[in-house]
């Protein structure tokens, strides 16, 4: 999957001068690529990432997916992008709280092929949480829950993994499973990634791109 | 994704709009149902529709004394053609020459009596005119009987110790009409093609009694002792104020059928008016229902959407959740009126007003229409509502 932001920038951003690899550049998202965003608090990284799944559209200039504009995407169209191929781990989790870690997880629309629920129970007991299957989400800490929303995008199919600071509240040990976790599945799924975060990644071969 | 939508709502204001639902279903069903019966009350035997009347002239003491005509005038008739609230008005013939009715037929008693005839134009009277048809030359000449005759004869055959006649039966009796004098008198047969409380005279197609009056009458000269006339529509009231000052009458009887079914029509369209009204206070209690209740799942339906659930797909699963709670109000209602429509058949029934029991394909139809319109509009306000989320 090929992503082209053409001369892209945040309306907040318009009168501001920007020094920035993306903001008002031309730059392009090859399938398989890995990259990091690198920036201050307030740079735009989750805008970056909204902007690309189409959540928000308060930006100028034009975002192409495989060289289609998605100002010209369909619902269909978009439907298909989030379902099969783009997953995502978002910055507040998007766990309902009501429901139990099993429950979360069933909520994806498409497992990724050869994959099922057990998978997704097998994920997270090498993340350490086994034993939280059954349990509510609104009980575990933080932590627990960024790797549940981790396992949840894991499960799915996808050609491109976003995740937006996805280890901010999980201890070296823990983040080294997920990191672990996340390169078994980006290599299976021969799936690039789009990671933001506030320090540098080295594990996963990310390429930095600085806001 | 049932549990995440649909578990742990206040479903007060859903109760509501049910309650609501169920009532306005209920006296919908039920004025509609009243309404179909109460319009065709008496349809079958009837030849004539409620803005058509038989009028004459009041009998007076003068009249008797050969001071007044008890007949109506050319000018009288014309007069009554200009009026507005009158789109009809013809003369009803008689015959003036003698008539005997005779049966023969070996299932039963000869039998024979004095009768008359009469004919009124074709376009004023409810029959089909094929079968109402005679021309010069045909076998036999259709006639329509009052029912008082049937019952007049089957006292006859009840005191002769026979079985008494159904209406289908003495269609297929075969009789005969004997007109003019005897010195000059022609047999012709005659075929029972109809039966009417609305006439107490045998009616014959015009063009018969026209042929027979031309043949047997001793005068050419016509009396019109009785007029036809149609109301405009909903203009039964003037008509009936005109009749009096001018001194006509007509049966009272049809009047009072036609006013009785008038008042009962308007009270009806009242009833369903307001069971209209409630039922689309209900669906929007309903809506309003379901609008909440999307609000309240604003962060539920946008995870879904941005984790790939289709716009359809999420939709699907408010409608079907609203059709079962619609089905079973429908439902539920449906049995309650089935209950209430056959008490009341069993109450008219008691009072002697025979109506068709059965449920009018007309209930089924609103039920239907209602559902439609329901589905339509949950499945409107659902997908606005989602789609609104869809790039949020």
């Amino acid at each position: 999957m090929k992503i082209h932001f053409k001369h892209v920038c945040p309306n907040i951003f318009i009168e501001k001068p920007l020094k920035s690899d993306v903001w008002n550049q031309d730059f392009t998202i090859y399938g398989g690529m890995r990259y990091q965003l690198r920036g201050q608090s307030g740079s735009g990284k989750t805008s970056f990432l909204t902007f690309l799944l189409g959540y928000r559209r308060d930006y100028t200039g034009e975002i192409f997916i495989n060289n289609q504009a998605i100002y010209d995407l369909n619902v269909d169209e978009w439907v298909k992008v989030r379902r099969e191929k783009v997953s995502s781990i978002f910055q507040d989790l998007q766990l309902i709280d009501q429901l139990s870690v099993e429950e979360n997880i069933s909520l994806i629309p498409k497992f990724q092929s050869g994959y099922t629920l057990t998978e997704g129970k097998k994920m997270l007991e090498d993340l350490g949480m086994g034993e939280k299957w059954k349990q509510k989400v609104e009980t575990l800490s933080f932590g627990q829950k960024q790797r549940v929303a981790i396992v949840r995008a894991l499960c799915k199919p996808f050609e491109l993994l976003i995740c937006d600071e996805p280890f901010s509240h999980l201890d070296k040990m823990h983040k080294s499973q997920c990191i672990r976790l996340i390169e078994k599945r980006l290599s299976e799924a021969n799936a690039g990634i789009i990671l933001t975060s506030l320090d540098g990644e080295d594990q996963l071969g990310l390429k930095s791109i600085y806001l | 994704m049932r549990k995440l939508l649909f578990s742990n709502r206040n479903k007060f204001k859903l109760i509501i709009a049910c309650t609501g639902f169920f009532v306005g279903l209920i006296l919908l069903l039920i004025s509609l149902e009243l309404y179909h019966k109460g319009k065709s009350y008496n349809e079958s035997s009837k030849l004539l529709d409620e803005h058509t009347l038989i009028i004459q002239k009041k009998v007076s003491r003068a009249a008797h004394l050969g001071l007044g005509s008890p007949g109506f005038s050319a000018l009288e008739i014309d007069e009554l053609q200009q009026q507005k609230f009158i789109s009809a008005c013809s003369p009803i013939k008689s015959n003036q020459f003698e008539v005997i009715v005779e049966i023969d037929d070996p299932i039963i008693p000869a039998f024979n009596s004095n009768i008359f005839l009469q004919a009124v134009e074709n376009d004023l009277i409810d029959i089909s005119s094929v079968e109402y048809k005679w021309e010069d030359g045909n076998d036999f000449v259709p006639v329509i009987m009052p029912r008082n005759f049937l019952m007049m004869l089957n006292t006859f055959l009840s005191a002769s110790q026979l079985p008494q006649l159904s209406e289908s039966l003495i269609s297929n009796v075969k009789m005969n009409l004997k007109l003019g004098p005897k010195s000059k008198r022609s047999i012709v047969p005659a075929r029972i093609v109809g039966f009417t409380n609305d006439f107490s005279s045998i009616l014959v197609p015009n063009a018969f009694l026209t042929m027979a009056n031309s043949k047997f009458a001793n005068t050419q000269e016509e009396f019109q002792s009785q007029l036809i006339i149609k109301a405009v529509d909903n203009k039964l009231g003037l008509l009936e104020s005109y009749l009096k000052d001018k001194g006509y009458e007509s049966s009272e009887d049809q009047l009072f059928i036609s006013r009785l079914k008038s008042t009962i029509s308007i009270i009806l369209t009242c009833i369903m008016s307001l069971a209209i009204l409630t039922l689309l206070l209900s669906t929007v209690i309903m809506i309003q229902y379901l609008q909440l209740m999307l609000t309240g799942l604003t962060f539920e339906i946008r995870l879904m959407l941005r984790l790939g659930h289709s716009i359809k797909a999420l939709k699907n699963n408010f409608l079907r959740y609203f059709i079962l709670v619609f089905s079973i109000n429908a439902l539920i209602s449906f049995i309650c009126f089935y209950f209430l429509n056959a008490a009341i058949h069993k109450r008219l029934i008691s009072s002697g007003i025979i109506i068709n029991e059965s449920i009018s394909v007309w209930s089924i139809l609103t039920l239907l229409i209602a559902f439609i319109i329901f589905t339509i509009t949950v499945n409107f306000f659902t997908v606005q509502r989602i789609k609104s989320q869809f790039h949020s």
